[in-house]
């Protein structure tokens, strides 16, 4: 049967009698689905050469009992991975059916790729309109292919079957499933995998807030989410890598979200604990129980005297965290030396006595700025000013590491900086999507790029009005040698021989091309720090291109415009 | 000289707040146009005797041909067909189309040059703000596509102009389907405003 070329549109493609494979009568293209189509080992000789009587026999249209066990195998392989994939009986039903669809019926051949990959595809979009939590990366997998083949694959018959729009993957249920059926957690901590799954829980919408799950792929993500989770109730036998292989998400993704979240909690811990300042990558495990606490507490829209309630017991954690800290590194502590000196005026006894008074003033001025706040409360609530209505501006949580000095001293409210704290507990910390801060961050970079070819340029500029300066002065030196008496005639003569020397010295200057110049510049180029995009950014700068588009990055295009068009157009003047 | 005021207006063009209330003007970045040279063509004397053509009939059914100013490809194909791609304005497309048209000349083919029409105009730009992908999805579900695992960014299919927008976490957007470069500046104000709805706000 003959069909039009899809790629010149006129030629007619037939089968070659020699090859059997099919090609256009007008360009000459070769059709690949032909050849994977209908050329199998099974019609060739032992020898590797065609067997025209096999193929005689293949292309009988009368027969048609491959046609049914090709069929008849194609619904088998789409139906075991579709069952592998974890559809039910009736959405493999569907899955199949999209698969007829999408190939007008003919499915694919038993045992080529793109069979599994079809299957896998079609179980995807039928999982996926589900609502199942079914990922492209878990799909491509099972079909032995690549992720992006897979995703073009869907991609393609989605648009060939005009499907509606798939509904957005479901984060939270693909987090449960992969909590419950990890093999590494199941392990490792049986006993805590609702703690673990609760606290995963939080942290992806903490994620989701701060765009972390913005334009990715989803399960990098939830296994850097369940391998913190689980690294912060103890379980430290677990790994990001163990996770990543449990549910097929791509290993090195997974560290990089991992890193992404670690960073991002960091910054949290930064701005709402009083110890902030100390907190690190690798220290935030240890304050990660109170951090996560804290920040569920925070998110709250209303707060509470119950809210405030069961901040209360946090105090006594608060004190152990701080404890825990690195007494040379924590800035929170050394508020505390100065109390320490005080005591030392009131004789107390050794060292021993003055770390207890230490760690005893530390858990009383906070518990006392704990009473204070809860009176400060009460009177604002019998103003009326405390409640979802006020719309205070939010004050950095720091002002806790003052409070306990200045309550030791003047014993006495006399800041509001704590209140306006605990007002405003519902607002929570957020931060610019990674893509959108890394984005300014290298404008930034090329706009200092910028400034500093502004200055080459400048400085290349100004060079020969310096050098003729330097070549007038030595000859007004010259001329200043001639009035010299006879009888200082050796003195003019080496004065003479300083001036040869110098103008000998300014050469490599006016004779840019000679050996001595081009060893100055090869000396000069590495440590000058100038790469491949200083160049291209004062080249741009000497064609008059604007400076925002510069800053921009589009390096390729404006080179087109203003100077290989400018040369272009300078050289057919 | 035409070419060279053609790059300063573009490169240096002030905002004309009056046809972009926006304040932005999306950057073409790359011009597919077609021509036919209304000739048939031995695609194989082409790459023997051009010296910067290529031809593998396996691969793709047309001579892959390059110049480098204006820096193009174009794709010739054996029933005289051409596609011209890489240009970054109308003029230089076409400027190129012509080139590539003489090259086939003196190849010694009678090719003319008929019906030269652009066929698609990408542009680019960056609204410098980031955008809550899953709120204008959700919320313009009839015209939005927008699926992490297969693409990264939202793909928003305008009706009127009708042109399909890219639209990123980081602000960046591409736009992309124009036939005329109005239509890529339309289609950017038209979104505008809905971007800056879902703009992401740092708090």
């Amino acid at each position: 049967m003959e069909s039009t070329c899809w790629s010149c549109g006129e030629g007619a493609v037939v089968a070659d009698p020699d090859t059997g494979v099919l090609v256009c009568t007008s360009c000459g293209r070769i059709h690949d689905s032909g050849s994977s189509e209908f050329v199998h080992q099974s019609i060739c000789t032992d020898n590797g050469v065609y067997d025209l009587r096999a193929s005689s026999f293949v292309y009988h249209q009368s027969q048609s009992q491959y046609r049914d066990q090709k069929l008849s195998n194609g619904v088998v392989t789409i139906a075991s991975i579709a069952a592998r994939l974890g559809l039910s009986p009736t959405a493999a039903d569907e899955a199949l059916a999209m698969a007829k669809s999408a190939t007008g019926g003919n499915l694919a051949t038993q045992g080529s790729a793109f069979l599994p990959a079809l299957a896998s595809a079609c179980a995807f979009l039928v999982a996926r309109s589900h609502r199942l939590p079914l990922s492209l990366a878990e799909a491509a997998e099972t079909a032995f292919c690549s992720v992006a083949s897979l995703a073009d694959l869907v991609s393609r018959i989605a648009s060939h079957l005009s499907l509606p729009p798939l509904p957005s993957f479901d984060y939270a249920a693909a987090l449960e499933r992969a909590v419950r059926s990890s093999p590494s957690l199941s392990s490792a901590a049986s006993e805590r995998t609702e703690v673990i799954l609760s606290q995963s829980r939080f942290l992806l919408r903490c994620a989701s807030k701060w765009s972390l799950t913005t334009g990715r792929f989803p399960l990098p993500l939830i296994a850097a989410l369940v391998a913190f989770a689980a690294e912060a109730n103890g379980v430290t036998s677990i790994t990001v890598e163990d996770i990543a292989r449990d549910i097929s998400a791509r290993l090195h993704t997974s560290l990089r979200r991992y890193k992404e979240l670690v960073d991002a909690l960091v910054r949290v811990a930064r701005e709402l604990l009083p110890w902030g300042a100390d907190v690190n990558a690798k220290n935030l495990l240890l304050n990660a129980p109170v951090l996560l606490r804290l920040m569920e507490m925070r998110s709250q829209s209303d707060p509470s005297e119950q809210f405030l309630e069961s901040f209360a017991p946090d105090i006594a954690g608060i004190v152990q965290a701080c404890s825990a800290v690195d007494d040379d590194e924590s800035k929170y502590l050394q508020v505390a030396p100065q109390l320490a000196s005080d005591d030392l005026d009131s004789n107390n006894s050794g060292q021993e006595g003055k770390e207890l008074e230490n760690f005893k003033i530390s858990e009383e001025c906070l518990s006392s700025a704990y009473q204070n706040v809860l009176k400060r409360l009460a009177q604002l609530q019998r103003l009326g000013q405390v409640g979802k209505g006020a719309n205070r501006k939010r004050q950095r949580i720091g002002g806790l590491e003052l409070e306990p000095c200045i309550d030791s001293l003047d014993d006495g409210w006399t800041k509001d900086m704590v209140l306006e704290d605990v007002v405003n507990i519902d607002v929570g910390f957020d931060v610019p999507p990674p893509s959108f801060a890394a984005g300014m961050k290298l404008q930034k970079k090329r706009r200092a790029r910028i400034e500093a070819a502004k200055c080459r340029i400048d400085a290349i500029r100004k060079g020969p009005v310096e050098s003729e300066n330097k070549l007038q002065a030595a000859l007004r030196n010259e001329d200043a040698c001639s009035p010299q008496k006879p009888a200082r005639k050796k003195r003019g003569k080496k004065r003479i021989a300083g001036s040869d020397r110098a103008m000998n010295g300014e050469l490599p200057i006016e004779m840019p091309d000679g050996p001595g110049g081009e060893k100055k510049r090869r000396k000069g180029a590495p440590s000058d720090g100038i790469d491949w995009e200083d160049c291209i950014i004062e080249l741009l700068l000497l064609h008059g291109a604007n400076e925002e588009e510069i800053e921009q990055g589009q390096y390729r295009r404006l080179l087109d415009l203003h100077v290989f068009c400018a040369v272009s157009a300078s050289g057919h003047k | 000289m035409a070419a060279e005021a053609a790059a300063a207006l573009e490169g240096s063009e002030p905002v004309d707040l009056a046809k972009h209330p926006s304040g932005i003007i999306p950057t073409l970045q790359n011009i597919v146009s077609t021509v036919n040279l209304d000739c048939k063509l031995d695609l194989k004397a082409i790459a023997l005797q051009a010296r910067n053509a290529e031809y593998n009939p396996k691969r793709f059914a047309a001579v892959i041909m390059r110049i480098r100013e204006p820096k193009t490809t174009a794709l010739i194909f054996a029933s005289g067909k051409m596609v011209c791609t890489g240009a970054k304005s109308e003029q230089q497309s076409k400027l190129a189309a012509r080139k590539y048209a003489r090259i086939i000349q003196k190849l010694g083919f009678p090719a003319k040059f008929k019906d030269f029409k652009i066929q698609n105009i990408v542009g680019s730009c960056d609204v410098k703000f980031p955008i809550r992908l899953e709120g204008l999805a959700y919320s313009h579900g009839a015209f939005s596509s927008y699926e992490p695992e297969l693409f990264p960014g939202l793909i928003y299919r305008m009706k009127q102009p009708k042109i399909v927008l890219l639209i990123f976490v980081s602000g960046k957007i591409v736009l992309t389907g124009a036939k005329v470069r109005d239509e890529t500046y339309t289609a950017f104000e038209n979104i505008y405003p809905v971007l800056t709805e879902f703009r992401k706000v740092q708090q």
